[in-house]
């Protein structure tokens, strides 16, 4: 151990502070930019392999298809099944039950 | 996180406004311009306490890019309390661990206790030949075992409190203080030559 006394608290700052850091690559910034971005872009091709637009289409095309089965029903269906969902919704329990026993006899 | 209190407009003001949070969450979108942001608000944070743990540039340039590649795996949530500032220096150092457990598998087998053993302390001829103060501290700096270089790093250069370092370091304010406090009487072993010089 060496007999040389020990610095002082302020002068131990002093030199510490004298350490400094160079600047960065000024690439370093725009790499790890471009790494990011193809990094996110390529997770995002593999978790949903259809860009946006095509899910705006999809979700279109099966809205109208529900839209045109929906027509398609019988009267008599959509009838019941409007009133049963008439009957929940206001809590008429009589009108729910006669919609049941309305849409049992189509069944039949 | 409510993507429409982002500004659209990313330059000038709209930049300030927009939190780190609100940032990653339209970054993970794709978007290049909220990207090119975040990374410009961090990269040097990054690559300055990378830089004091390795002393390096190129090696600090390296892990700074490695860490801001994973910005975007940060979440906060009811789980996670961790604010993203402390998560990304949490980062540089997990980085550093894993570089250290790379370079030194021989002694990995307990990292804490690894992490206590000195890298190579320079002798006291050493620090003398290399003159300059600077590169005197940078020298008694990089001899610090990884942790206590962590907390001088943290607490000295970076600022941070120690309630904050120690959750960077995941360990307790009492830990924090005890590194402080052997990193001080080593620093001040292997700068002791300096006490001659005038301030």
């Amino acid at each position: 151990m060496s007999n040389t006394p020990e610095i002082s608290d302020a002068k131990l700052n002093a030199a510490m502070e004298s350490w400094r850091v160079p600047a960065p690559s000024p690439w370093l910034q725009a790499r790890a930019t471009q790494g990011l971005v193809q990094s996110v872009r390529a997770q995002r091709r593999t978790l949903w392999p259809f860009p946006p637009m095509r899910i705006a289409t999809l979700a279109t095309a099966t809205a109208m298809l529900g839209i045109v089965l929906g027509a398609a029903l019988p009267t008599e269906t959509q009838f019941a099944g409007a009133q049963a969902l008439s009957a929940q919704t206001n809590d008429d329990y009589a009108d729910a039950a006669d919609s049941v026993d309305v849409l049992q006899l189509i069944g039949e | 996180m409510a993507l429409d209190r982002i500004p659209q407009d990313l330059t000038g003001a709209g930049a300030a406004q927009a939190t780190d949070a609100a940032l990653i969450a339209r970054s993970r979108t794709g978007d290049a311009a909220a990207i090119a942001l975040l990374v410009e608000r961090h990269a040097e944070d990054v690559y300055r306490i990378a830089y004091r743990l390795v002393g390096h540039k190129a090696q600090a340039e390296d892990i700074a890019q490695d860490v801001l590649m994973r910005m975007l795996s940060y979440r906060e949530g009811w789980l996670s309390k961790t604010s993203f500032h402390v998560w990304l220096r949490r980062a540089v150092y997990n980085r550093m661990v894993d570089v250290y457990r790379k370079n030194r598998p021989w002694q990995m087998s307990d990292l804490d206790a690894a992490a206590e053993t000195a890298d190579a302390m320079p002798s006291q001829d050493a620090v003398m030949a290399a003159g300059e103060t600077e590169a005197g501290v940078a020298a008694a700096v990089l001899a610090l075992p990884l942790r206590q270089r962590m907390a001088v790093t943290l607490c000295f250069f970076e600022h941070m409190s120690l309630a904050e370092a120690g959750a960077v370091m995941k360990v307790s304010v009492g830990a924090v203080e005890s590194l402080l406090h052997r990193a001080k009487q080593s620093l001040k072993q292997n700068l002791s030559h300096l006490e001659d010089r005038e301030p």
